[in-house]
């Protein structure tokens, strides 16, 4: 009986284009215990959407993958598309970002929550209706029940989220898996739908991969959090790792270049230079290299491995936590980890960006 | 702009060129530089390119194109060499009735005599001088109208509009039809058939270049210019024209085309140029019952018509693809 | 950073209002209804500081940047920029005042034309006030480029070959090239990832310092805004329903919609953000076609009383400090 919900083995992803391949991910491991929340941050181009769509098989034809994914004890690599819709939905759920893209216009929300019922348990219309209706209102829809009878495009855009991950919900899932769920949201509207998601979790007793761009909301959610650069998995840590003790210079760039809302201000922010490689190289050495302050010779030698990042010798209980392991890719991980966060970028107004392929 | 000289250093760092900053922190023996792979700093390389320019090297480098330019060119040319130089004109008739191709006669001869070659090119050159003037003339007014009708919008795009669904409304062939029998007499005749043609082809123009100026008129960059304090005049032509004039470009391409198979198809029903002048669809209208028999009065005629229309095609496929500003986007 | 506006304020908008008529039917285009947008927005703006204006998707803040610059039509109310009053204004004469006010868009993909290459369009306004000569113009534009830490010699490129956070940079050259005093930012970093945004916010910020420019800083981002801003006025529904100094709003919000704003925004520290209080708001913002009665915020607000329905509170100093439009208003840390 494993402990893991799912891991995730060595994952790679090649797309065949016209223009070459697209080496979209790059072997990427990590596993999701029960009732965890793993934050997985990229920019775009990071990989972490397609990573993503690789879980749940919704790759596009001409991908090719690699590796294994483990969901409880069943391999997800090479199952048929019969049977990987039969875990879609009630193994594995998804929010993604666009609700439009997950509800169809032309049925009723109470409808579509009650066939996502229907779909995975044998039970009557009417007891599948009464589970949305119960559905929509854990989720905070008011007036639950006449609003069962309403269109998607009925509803704001908050609330068309919400309404997904009722869907999601609908059929206890193992792993909830949401895509930059609140992305296009003003920002008191994210609150609404992250606070759903909380919900959700608490009644289902899901784990949530939770993919975005945001590291705020990673800050408030997540257990562990997973930084991907160019397709592979640069950092990996508990939040408390990530966020304060950095161990790999990007993790650093990203947080540096964060503007605070309870900074007085003064504090400027830091710019990474250059710009994310292209994915259709296979870069010697780190890729993130070009862009580093710290760059060394080694860097362009050889691509730094996951490796373990040394706990503080300080345990006195007042610094970072080390709930796990923390590794990173990072040739000189250690000696980042104590770098205060950020300092090594410049805080110039100058243009840093570089651009032409 | 303000002397800065006597500002602190960091503001004075704005004004230096070439070096980033890395901050305090350093590993032992690390250049601080980030540096990029090529061109400056900024990622950029040595030399400029110009709108033109740019679009004359893509055009250039789609094979299609080069050919049909070349074919187009080549066409025109040999019609001009043949009108002066060769030892018929298109009007010439000789003794030789009905004859197969030969070394005097590389196309043949017709029932009367003329010179087959002389007549094709003729009839060559005709086609491109009518297909030429049609194409200016439809494009002037359907671009003006279309430009005006989408950029202002409201009572003045109702108008127009409705003035070309007026012109749309009634059959183009049975215009012409109408209109070509009155000037069918005159002698400039292929003149006034150039016009009429180039008057019923501007609708489609206006049309494309009206959805154009709509939609850009939306455009930021408009709202921009519009922010900066210009005046209509300046936003419609230095802005929005240059930004439309790819497809307009490309559009008077095909109505050059066009107006080739619409001047054969008139010829072809007796309505278009007349005896002894000569155009490409007289030739063919001419020649077609004798396809079986005398083949060359029909071949060739038919031939060239074809080769002149796809190298115009070939050169509008390859302007559009040469104008086209989303190719160079750097990244996304 | 900042004057304190000890001299007269630079832009003076008063009572600001702006409807859009939504026109239905067929043959004869009736007024179905009316789209308040903006609703009687009042600031003030003085020389060389920044004022934040914050709020969410409809909140009217765009409408209102649009219309201090006329690009749009103010249905009502008066905006005086250096004492003179812009509403109303004949074409000519504001085509002179735009000298002194420019604007920085939000999309830097869209707002320069693809066609003209990025030296004609930072040359451009000079074209337009005819103060175009040769080689001052060159001169200028080659200034304009290194004062945003491009390169002269990019004059000559062409938009698309440049990167977003560039593009940015070469729209604000433009902006500058006729040194307004005042700037109106609309969405300036919001197109751009973030960790190109802060190379730019780096540069307004010593712009501001070194050009002594006024920004007026349109945006969603409230983290971006708190770090550039000196003063920040919040907008909800059209209206503004607190303003004051940063640290005011910021530290020392009185409104329960500012409040609610400024606790959703998550905060990249995770000890911080899980100890703070997250206050999430009922339902969703109202239609501006049918705005509430009284106070607008009243439909979602936890304190709602009667009195809120039936009169519109004023954006007046309560004793908080700073002006607030609430009946109710208790100062609160959310941040």
């Amino acid at each position: 009986m494993s402990e893991t919900t799912l891991a995730v083995q060595d994952l790679n992803v090649e797309f065949a284009t016209g223009e070459g391949t697209v080496y979209a991910v790059r072997g990427i491991s990590f596993a999701l215990a029960p009732e965890e929340v793993l934050g997985i941050v990229g920019e775009s181009g990071s990989g972490k959407s397609v990573t993503a769509l690789a879980i749940m098989g919704l790759l596009a034809k001409n991908a090719r993958l690699t590796g294994s994914i483990a969901f409880g004890d069943r391999e997800l690599t090479g199952l048929k598309e019969k049977e990987m819709s039969g875990i879609r939905g009630t193994g594995i759920a998804m929010v993604f970002q666009d609700p439009m893209t997950s509800l169809n216009p032309v049925y009723t929300v109470g409808w579509q929550i009650a066939e996502a019922v229907r779909a995975h348990q044998d039970v009557s219309k009417d007891e599948a209706m009464a589970r949305a209706v119960s559905l929509l209102e854990l989720v905070g829809i008011p007036r639950a029940a006449e609003r069962a009878k309403n269109y998607p495009h009925e509803f704001s855009g908050g609330m068309r989220q919400r309404v997904v991950i009722a869907i999601a919900m609908a059929n206890d899932p193992a792993v909830i898996l949401a895509d930059e769920p609140t992305t296009a949201l003003d920002v008191t509207v994210q609150a609404q739908v992250l606070s759903t998601l909380q919900t959700a979790l608490e009644e289902t007793r899901a784990s949530l991969l939770l993919i975005t761009h945001d590291l705020g909301v990673i800050a408030g959610l997540a257990d562990r959090v997973l930084v991907m650069y160019a397709g592979r998995p640069v950092e990996i840590g508990t939040v408390e790792d990530i966020f304060y003790r950095p161990a790999m210079p990007y993790t650093h760039g990203l947080l540096g270049s964060l503007p605070r809302l309870d900074s007085d201000g003064s504090e400027r922010l830091r710019q990474i230079p250059g710009a994310p490689p292209s994915l259709t190289d296979e870069p010697k050495g780190c890729p993130f290299a070009p862009r580093c302050p710290l760059r060394e010779p080694l860097c362009d030698e050889e691509e730094p491995a996951l490796r373990t990042v040394v706990a503080p010798e300080d345990s006195s209980g007042t610094g970072p936590a080390t709930g796990g392991t923390h590794v990173a890719a990072c040739h000189f991980a250690d000696a980042v980890a104590d770098l205060p966060v950020a300092s090594m970028f410049s805080d110039s107004s100058e243009d840093q960006e570089g651009g032409i392929t | 702009m303000t002397d800065i000289s006597g500002l602190s250093p960091r503001q004075q760092r704005l004004r230096r060129v070439g070096t980033t900053e890395a901050g305090m922190h350093t590993l032992p023996g690390v250049p601080p530089e980030a540096s990029t792979d090529q061109g400056d700093e900024h990622g950029l390389s040595g030399e400029a390119r110009g709108q033109l320019a740019t679009a004359a090297r893509r055009f250039i480098h789609e094979p299609l194109a080069v050919l049909g330019l070349s074919i187009f060119v080549g066409l025109a040319v040999a019609a001009l060499l043949t009108g002066w130089f060769w030892t018929y004109s298109y009007t010439s008739i000789t003794n030789t009735l009905n004859a197969p191709p030969s070394w005097s006669h590389p196309f043949g001869t017709n029932s009367i005599g003329g010179d087959v070659f002389a007549q094709v090119m003729h009839g060559t050159l005709q086609d491109i001088e009518i297909a030429l003037i049609v194409a200016v003339l439809a494009t002037v007014v359907g671009a003006s109208i279309g430009a005006l009708a989408g950029f202002y919008g409201g009572a003045t795009d109702t108008l127009l509009m409705r003035f070309v669904d007026l012109i749309l409304v009634i059959p183009v062939l049975a215009i012409l039809i109408v209109l070509a029998h009155i000037v069918a007499k005159q002698a400039s005749n292929w003149f006034w058939l150039a016009v009429i043609i180039g008057a019923v082809s501007w609708t489609y123009v206006a049309r494309l270049v009206r959805a154009d100026f709509l939609s850009l008129r939306e455009r930021e960059f408009v709202e921009a210019s519009r922010a900066l304090g210009a005046t209509n005049r300046r936003i419609i032509l230095r802005h929005m024209l240059p930004n439309a004039a790819g497809p307009i470009i490309v559009n008077a391409t095909i109505t050059v085309a066009l107006s080739i198979v619409l001047e054969s198809t008139l010829s072809y029903i007796g309505l278009g140029i007349q005896p002894p002048n000569v155009s490409l669809g007289l030739l063919v209208d001419q020649g077609q019952d004798s396809a079986t028999t005398e083949w060359w009065l029909f071949v060739f005629p038919v031939l060239f018509l074809v080769i002149l229309i796809l190298s115009i095609f070939f050169i509008g496929d390859g302007l559009r693809e040469a104008l086209d500003p989303k190719k160079n986007r750097v990244r996304a | 950073m900042s004057d304190a506006g000890t001299a007269a304020p630079l832009l003076v908008v008063d009572d600001l209002v702006k409807h859009y008529a939504r026109r239905g039917g067929t043959f004869v285009r009736r007024v179905v209804s009316t789209i308040h947008a903006v609703c009687g927005v009042s600031f003030t703006i003085g020389a060389s500081e920044t004022l934040g204006l914050v709020g969410e998707s409809g909140c009217g803040k765009t409408t209102t940047g649009r219309a201090v610059l006329q690009l749009i039509e103010p249905t009502s109310g008066s905006v005086r920029f250096m004492g003179q009053e812009l509403v109303g204004l004949g074409a000519g004469a504001m085509r002179d005042a735009r000298r002194q006010i420019q604007v920085v868009f939000q999309d830097p993909f869209a707002s320069l034309d693809p066609r003209m290459p990025v030296g004609e369009s930072i040359a451009e306004p000079l074209h337009i006030h005819g103060m175009w000569e040769r080689g001052d113009g060159r001169r200028k534009v080659a200034d304009a480029l290194r004062l945003v830490g491009l390169e002269p010699h990019h004059a000559n490129r062409f938009p698309n070959e440049f990167s977003g956070g560039q593009r940015q940079r070469i729209g604000i050259a433009r902006s500058l090239i006729l040194e307004p005093k005042l700037l109106v930012l609309d969405e300036p970093v919001s197109a751009l990832d973030v960790s190109i945004q802060a190379g730019v916010v780096n540069l307004l910020e010593d712009l501001q310092e070194q050009l002594g420019i006024s920004y007026l800083f349109i945006a969603h981002d409230l983290s971006v805004v708190r770090h550039i801003s000196d003063r920040v006025a919040v907008m909800y529904l059209g209206r503004i329903v607190e303003s004051g100094t940063r640290d005011d709003v910021y530290d020392r919000p009185q409104h329960p919609y500012t409040q609610a704003l400024l606790s959703a925004v998550p905060v990249p520290d995770p000890r911080k953000e899980r100890s703070r209080r997250h206050i999430v708001l009922e339902g969703d913002v109202p239609s501006p076609e049918h705005p509430p009665s009284g106070c607008r915020f009243r439909t979602r607000c936890w304190k709602a009383q009667e009195v809120c329905t039936d009169e519109t509170p004023e954006l007046v100093d309560r004793g908080g400090g700073h002006p607030v439009a609430c009946h109710f208003p208790e100062t609160t840390t959310v941040v």
